[in-house]
């Protein structure tokens, strides 16, 4: 079978695009109100250091994916339940993210038409893309990253030159001292979208690259960056539309670009923000889409990983609808229950658990690791 | 001249050889007699003779060839006589438009006819006649044996003469090929305006004859293929051995030696053969008929594919950034090759999704036209009463019908059909509420833009799938487009030609090869060759030496 190989720079275009595909869309950390871009910034560290803990599990399992090396760690059944359970995870995770974009479109331009159908549409595309192999997603995406660096740049000049932005809506910073900001931060901020990164645990395997310190700093690097971009994001959503409306827009970056008027010319440049963040979801659905394959295919024993794509394709076309009954609930759940049930234990508690597991069985793992890892060289 | 030359030549050739074949019959001779007797002994020994091997007896062999190709109307046979040590019979037979008679008259029959006069130092026997004549009388270069029935055929079609004398079992075929060939003109599909102006002809020679002319390299390689099993097209492959990839030398090869076919006209068949993906609208060849840029592409490691009888030179693997590029792009200066380079691109893009967007904006996207133009679009669409789609369609297939049309009407009717195009389906469509003024202008745009980019191969793709971009955008505005974007997008990177990823150096990226992509950087910054294709041998630049230090204080 033919192996994927990733590039090092095509692994920072996917951390990048991964981590701002949905993020950049809803406002992040808005519960600290004008401050809302430091809380991003702790999420931002916060994000990192989980980082370290699932390269630290990369490190011991170079050659496996979560899914593999659970299943060495825990012996197979348990290994398969944890994995099944993160599969559930990766798959609720691209359905919520379906989801947004699916709304976004909804209240943005299709008014009348069903979800189903433009959620459909958008898997349709993946499924096409997918079927073409991982490789394909990921070249896609360097053209992708090219195209949405030459937007932002766009945008970013577009809303300078419009002068929009007034800066004393982000003043004071820290008017009401540290806390509300922390409070905001932890611990919703940090699970999304850093935290996600656990589903790099998946795709590790496949760098190509002979060191591994670069993984680290590269990975690092690009959380650093996209971290950056939406913290600055966030700032001028809240420096144009004030800390105020920002906080209780669903969108505050559409809301936001929507301002740009420059000489009765320019205008209603939100379509072009719609563009922007259709590539983003695209990729981001793709990625967790691919990861929800992939784990399949392990846990099930399933050889070919194209005959998973199309009915996981179905199966999150459902779900995205069925997670919630309307835009309100599904923000609701994921502003108040996801983060604290669902994303706190899948990149926080379990990451750890297996960590400490490691430790503990770290003398009996090496006699048992060895021979599954020379068996597959 | 030649032509004026040529009949009453050919009418004394067909009198003198009823005249000898009247005489042959009446005239056993002793040596025919004896090289029977040897043939029939050669009989006996070996058992079982090869069937195609060649009859001593010469009208025996002559009836042969004549039955093997019908007797055909073109194929002259010349019988003469000419003097060893007794008179020796022989006959030169070849097809009369595809040689050239010139040839055959001075540097054939004339000096065999008068080898009688020669002095022979030793008598020659009958059966060292064709070594003696070949050492001796023939004054051309290319002069070969010949010993099976369907080498001698084989030779007859490929334009040689070929020269058979009695009691010989072997013939020689005589490279006096000539006849009419096009030519060489300015090239018909690529020009440009500062460059060369030859272009590829229909005949192979001809063209690796350009080939060669230029590059004066030890290192160039030709290698010659025979395709089709009625046609027997000649292909040939040409590369630069010290710099092409010797993997990919050898599955070009592989896959030229598959392709089993009856015929091969064109370059475009052979393509359809030999490329990696059969479901695409994208070309993996580039075509050419100029051999500049055919040896642009041999240096950089690339391998170009002769076809006889089409002026039209495959070149393997293609990228798809190839197709922006002219080669005037490197004759000119970097900073308008740079500028026309990103024009194309864009036209491209325009010819891609103009109508697409127009549709989309016009049926969704309202509120993204600037207020006052949208007023001024609404006022013309008020009496039409399609939507854009059907607007657009109808529009773009007329287009597409009056651009056929305009190519394979003849040149007087043509002028009919612009005008008619132009005045009765432009002008009256919309005076009579039919379609939108803008809507005009939109297919306007896109018909001017598909013209503006340099290759016509890639002109096609946007043709097509500008029609099923149009439908996803009249269903799904923006969004719709931008996911049928993505696919376009996947599907290019998933393309390979060659096993080349036909995106690159985009994606995945190469950032040395980016300099001579959709930018084209100073001469003096192009060191390296395109990494992928040539591995061995990168450096094509030094840096030059007047501005070294410069060079340096740059790049380190």
């Amino acid at each position: 079978m033919k192996t994927i190989k990733i590039d090092i720079q095509q692994y920072f275009i996917i951390i990048v695009l991964f981590e701002l595909g949905s993020a950049i869309l809803v406002g992040l950390g808005m519960d600290a109100g004008r401050d809302a871009w430091i809380a991003i910034l702790l999420g931002m560290v916060s994000g990192m250091v989980l980082f370290l803990g699932y390269f630290y599990l990369y490190k011991q399992f170079p050659e496996q994916s979560l899914t593999q090396y659970l299943q060495i760690l825990f012996g197979k059944s348990i290994g398969k339940l944890f994995g099944f359970l993160y599969l559930m995870y990766f798959i609720y995770l691209a359905a919520r993210v379906l989801r947004d974009f699916g709304s976004l479109l909804l209240s943005a331009v299709f008014v009348q038409t069903p979800i189903i159908v433009v959620n459909a549409l958008m898997i349709a595309t993946i499924v096409y893309v997918l079927k073409l192999g991982f490789e394909v997603l990921v070249r896609t995406g360097e053209i992708i990253f090219t195209l949405v660096v030459l937007l932002g740049i766009t945008l970013a000049v577009l809303v300078l030159s419009a002068d929009l932005m007034k800066y004393n809506y982000l003043l004071p910073v820290l008017g009401q001292g540290f806390l509300p900001v922390l409070k905001a931060a932890f611990p919703v901020t940090p699970t999304f979208p850093f935290g996600e990164m656990v589903v790099f645990t998946m795709l590790f395997p496949y760098l190509k690259t002979s060191k591994k310190s670069k993984v680290l700093t590269v990975g690092l690097f690009a959380i650093m960056l996209s971290g950056l971009i939406l913290s600055v994001t966030v700032a001028m959503d809240i420096a144009i539309l004030g800390g105020h409306v920002a906080t209780h827009v669903y969108f505050p970056l559409l809301a936001a670009v929507a301002k740009i008027n420059l000489g009765e010319f320019i205008q209603r440049l939100d379509a072009l923000v719609v563009f922007t963040l259709i590539i983003g979801g695209f990729f981001k659905i793709s990625v967790l889409f691919y990861v929800a394959v992939k784990a399949t295919q392990d846990i099930f024993g399933v050889k070919e990983e194209k005959m998973l794509i199309g009915p996981i394709g179905i199966v999150l076309i459902l779900s995205s609808i069925v997670i919630a009954a309307n835009y309100v609930e599904h923000i609701t759940e994921g502003l108040s229950i996801v983060p604290h049930f669902i994303h706190i234990p899948f990149q926080v508690v379990l990451p750890s658990l297996f960590i400490i597991v490691f430790l503990l069985r770290r003398k009996k793992l090496k006699s048992f690791a060895s021979s599954p890892s020379t068996s597959t060289e | 001249m030649r032509n004026r030359r040529k009949r009453p030549i050919i009418r004394t050739h067909k009198k003198l050889t009823d005249m000898l074949a009247d005489k042959k019959h009446d005239d056993p001779s002793s040596l025919r007699s004896k090289t029977i007797s040897m043939e029939t002994s050669k009989r006996q020994e070996t058992a079982e003779k090869v069937v195609g091997e060649l009859s001593p007896i010469l009208h025996v062999m002559v009836d042969r060839v004549k039955t093997l190709l019908g007797d055909p109307m073109d194929l002259i046979v010349r019988e003469f006589e000419f003097e060893l040590e007794q008179k020796v019979t022989a006959t030169l037979l070849f097809l009369e438009e595809m040689n050239d008679p010139q040839i055959l008259n001075e540097f054939i029959l004339s000096p065999l006819m008068s080898l009688s006069s020669h002095k022979q130092s030793s008598p020659v026997s009958v059966d060292h006649a064709l070594h003696y004549i070949k050492q001796n009388a023939l004054a051309l270069g290319r002069v070969l044996d010949v010993e099976t029935e369907d080498e001698l055929v084989e030779a007859l079609l490929a334009g040689f003469s070929v020269l058979l004398v009695e009691g010989n079992t072997k013939g020689l075929k005589l490279g006096t090929t000539g006849g009419k060939v096009r030519g060489i003109e300015e090239p018909s599909s690529e020009v440009v305006i500062r460059g060369p102006k030859d272009s590829f002809t229909e005949s192979i020679k001809t063209n690796i004859s350009l080939i060669r002319r230029r590059v004066r390299s030890k290192d160039i390689r030709i290698e010659k293929f025979k395709i089709g099993e009625v046609t027997h097209t000649d292909v040939a492959i040409v590369y630069l051995g010290n710099i092409a990839n010797p993997l990919l030398i050898k599955e070009i090869k592989e896959r030229i030696e598959e392709v089993k076919t009856d015929g091969l006209l064109e370059s475009g068949q052979l393509e359809e053969f030999i490329q990696d993906e059969t479901v695409t609208v994208f070309p993996q060849f580039l075509n050419t008929e100029r051999p500049d840029v055919v040896i642009g592409n041999l240096l950089e490691g690339r391998v170009g594919i002769i076809i006889n009888g089409t002026p039209f030179v495959l070149i393997a693997p293609a990228q798809f950034i190839q197709f922006f590029q002219s080669s005037e792009d490197y004759y000119m200066r970097y900073d308008i090759s740079t500028f026309l380079r990103l024009l194309r691109f864009s036209v491209f893009i325009i010819s891609l999704i103009a109508p697409s967007i127009y549709i989309a904006l016009t049926t969704f996207h309202q509120a993204m036209i600037p207020t006052t133009l949208l007023f001024g679009i609404a006022a013309q669409r008020e009496g039409v009463p399609f939507p854009a789609i059907a607007e657009a369609l109808v529009m773009e297939i007329t287009f597409e019908i009056l651009r056929e049309a305009g190519i394979r009407m003849p040149r007087a009717v043509g002028v009919a059909v612009s005008i008619v195009g132009a005045l009765v389906l432009g002008q009256a469509a919309v005076q009579a509420g039919l379609v939108s003024p803008a809507m005009v202008i939109v297919v306007g745009i896109t018909a001017v833009a598909s013209f503006a980019i340099p290759s016509f191969a890639v002109a096609t793709s946007a043709r097509l799938l500008r029609f099923p971009l149009m439908l996803i955008s009249s269903v799904f505005g923006f969004y719709g487009l931008t996911l049928a974007l993505i696919v376009i997008i996947a599907h290019l990177s998933s393309l390979r030609s060659f096993g080349y990823p036909y995106l690159s150096p985009f994606a995945p990226i190469q950032t040395q090869d980016l300099k001579d992509s959709l930018f084209r950087f100073p001469i003096t910054k192009l060191f390296k060759r395109p990494e992928k294709l040539s591995k061995k041998n990168q450096t094509r630049t030094q840096p030059y030496s007047v501005k070294k230090k410069r060079e340096e204080e740059t790049t380190r």
